[in-house]
C-alpha cells in the first residue's frame, strides 16, 4: 500500500478489521442485573435492603450463581428479603427431590384458630372477604418459632389452586427472627417488585421452590399457585392463590 | 397463571412492554439479548475487560429505569447502546490513563480457514495493526462513530440514535472521523518503515 488509502479503502479495510477484532467474552449478565434491580427498586423508596445495592457488581453476580449451590449450605446468596422469607435468585432452577405439593399433613399440625391465636405468638390477620379458613395449621419452624398456615376452599371467585384442594393458602411469619423459609426462583418463575397498599412486596408466579426451615433441617414445597409476599406491622405474609395479579393485589391489600 | 405465553419466544417489544410493568424476569431476557454488543461497545470505548463488564451491567441497570422514557417506535439496541457508551466513557474518565491498547485483531490464523471473508482475506497484517494503531489514537467520539458504524455494523439512523446526534450529521461526522483516521495512517507503510504497533 504505497498511496494514501481512499476512503473507500478505508471503509472496506475497516469493515475488514471488524470482522477480525477480538474482544474478551462477554460475561453473562442478567442474573447480576435481575439481582440488583430486585434489590433497588425498593431500596430507592426507602432502604429495605441496603446490604444488596452497596455489594461490588461482579460479587452481586458471583453470589446470584452461587444461589445454585445455597441448598448444600456451601455459600452465602444474593439475598432478597421480605421479612422472614428469603428468595434467592439462580440462574437455573435447581429443582431438588423429593418435595411436597402443600397440602394437608404436609402443612402441619392442624389447630383451630383460637388455639392458633394462643400460640403463634403475632397477631393473626385475616382477609375478610373469605370467611372463616376451611383448615389453620402451625409448623414449627426453626428458630422455636411457629409458621401459621390458613387454607380456603376453592370457590368460584378463588379458583382451586393446582395440585392442591385449596382455592387460597395464606402463610403467617413471625418476623425479627431472620429468615425462617426461602423461596427459589429460577428462569422460568416470573419475579416482580410490586406494592401491597404501602408495603413492598414481591409477585412471584410460576412454579418454585419453597422451603421451610424446621428444627429438622427444612421442609420443601412445590409452589404451582402465583405467590404475593410481603410485610406488614412485623409479620410476613404468603398469598398463595391461582388469581392474577390484580385480583391478587386486591385480596392482599384487603387484609388488615 | 402466568402472563407468559408458555413455548414461545417473546417479541422485543412484547418483553419491553412486560419489563416497564415491572417484571425483572422479561427485562432479564432483553439482557441477555444485547449483552453481547454492551459489552463489545464498552469495550471500544474502555479497552478493559473488567470494566466493560461493570459499564454495560450498570448501564442496564440504568436503562430499566429509563424504560419510561424509550419510545416503542424507537429501535431498542442503539437506545441501549447510547447508555452504554455513556456508561463507559464515564468509567474511562475516572480511571486511570491506560497503559497501551488492548484492542487486538485475530492473528493470521484466519487466514487458514478454509473459507475466510474476501473481507478479511484482503486485509493484510500490516494495514490491521496500523489501523489499530490509528485508531488508539483517536478521540473517543471519533472511535466511537467508527466502531459503530464499521465493526459494530449499526445503519447510519442507529448509529445518530446511539450517539445522540441529528441523522443528518452522521456522514458528515463520520467523514471527519476517518479523515483524521487517515492523517494517523503512516503515509505508506511496508517492509521499509516496520510498525511499532505490529507484533505488540
Amino acid at each position: 500500500m504505497a498511496e494514501p488509502m481512499t476512503t473507500a479503502d478505508l471503509e472496506r479495510a475497516l469493515v475488514a478489521l471488524g470482522t477480525a477484532l477480538e474482544y474478551p467474552p462477554a460475561p453473562p449478565m442478567a442474573p447480576a442485573v435481575i439481582a440488583r434491580l430486585l434489590a433497588e427498586p425498593a431500596a430507592a423508596r426507602r432502604p429495605a435492603f441496603p446490604g444488596l445495592a452497596l455489594v461490588p457488581r461482579r460479587r452481586v453476580l458471583l453470589l446470584a450463581v452461587a444461589g445454585v449451590l445455597l441448598l448444600a449450605g456451601t455459600a452465602v446468596a444474593a439475598r432478597l428479603a421480605i421479612g422472614a422469607i428469603e428468595i434467592r435468585v439462580a440462574p437455573t432452577t435447581s429443582a431438588p427431590t423429593p418435595s411436597t405439593v402443600e397440602s394437608g399433613a404436609a402443612l402441619g399440625e392442624r389447630v383451630t384458630l383460637e388455639d392458633a391465636r394462643a400460640r403463634v405468638g403475632f397477631p393473626i390477620v385475616l382477609p375478610p372477604g373469605l370467611g372463616p379458613p376451611t383448615e389453620v395449621h402451625l409448623a414449627e419452624s426453626g428458630f422455636g418459632s411457629r409458621v401459621l398456615v390458613l387454607v380456603w376452599d376453592a370457590d368460584a371467585s378463588h379458583p382451586r389452586i393446582e395440585g392442591t384442594q385449596w382455592g387460597t393458602i395464606l402463610m403467617e411469619l413471625p418476623g425479627g427472627k431472620g429468615s425462617l423459609a426461602f423461596k427459589e426462583i429460577g428462569a422460568d418463575t416470573t419475579l416482580q417488585a410490586v406494592q401491597v397498599g404501602s408495603h413492598d412486596a414481591f409477585w412471584i408466579s410460576g412454579p418454585h421452590q419453597l422451603f421451610l426451615l424446621t428444627p429438622d433441617g427444612e421442609q420443601v414445597f412445590t409452589v404451582t399457585g402465583n405467590v404475593l409476599l410481603w410485610e406488614q406491622d412485623g409479620t410476613t405474609l404468603r398469598l398463595e392463590t391461582a388469581l392474577p395479579k390484580a385480583e391478587a393485589l386486591a385480596l392482599a391489600e384487603s387484609i388488615g | 397463571m402466568t402472563d407468559r405465553v408458555e413455548g414461545r419466544p417473546l417479541e422485543e417489544a412484547g418483553l419491553i412492554e412486560l419489563a416497564k410493568d415491572g417484571d425483572v424476569q422479561a427485562y432479564g431476557e432483553l439482557v441477555t439479548r444485547y449483552r453481547e454488543l454492551a459489552f463489545r461497545t464498552a469495550f471500544l470505548i474502555t479497552r478493559s475487560a473488567a470494566d466493560a463488564e461493570d459499564a454495560a451491567q450498570d448501564a442496564f441497570v440504568k436503562a430499566y429505569y429509563a424504560l419510561e422514557r424509550f419510545r416503542a417506535r424507537d429501535s431498542f439496541r442503539p437506545w441501549i447502546l447510547r447508555i452504554v457508551s455513556n456508561e463507559a466513557k464515564n468509567r474511562l474518565r475516572s480511571a486511570r490513563r491506560r497503559e497501551g491498547l488492548a484492542l487486538r485483531a485475530a492473528e493470521d490464523r484466519r487466514y487458514g480457514d478454509a473459507a475466510p471473508s474476501p473481507e478479511t482475506a484482503a486485509l493484510d497484517r500490516e494495514t490491521r495493526e496500523a489501523l489499530l494503531h490509528a485508531l488508539s489514537g483517536l478521540k473517543e467520539n471519533d472511535r466511537l462513530i467508527i466502531a459503530y458504524r464499521y465493526f459494530l455494523e449499526l445503519s447510519e439512523a442507529e448509529t445518530a440514535r446511539a450517539l445522540g446526534i441529528r441523522p443528518g450529521t452522521v456522514k458528515s461526522r463520520l467523514s471527519r472521523a476517518l479523515d483524521r483516521l487517515r492523517d494517523r495512517l503512516p503515509a505508506e507503510h511496508d517492509a521499509r518503515e516496520p510498525l511499532e504497533a505490529a507484533d505488540g
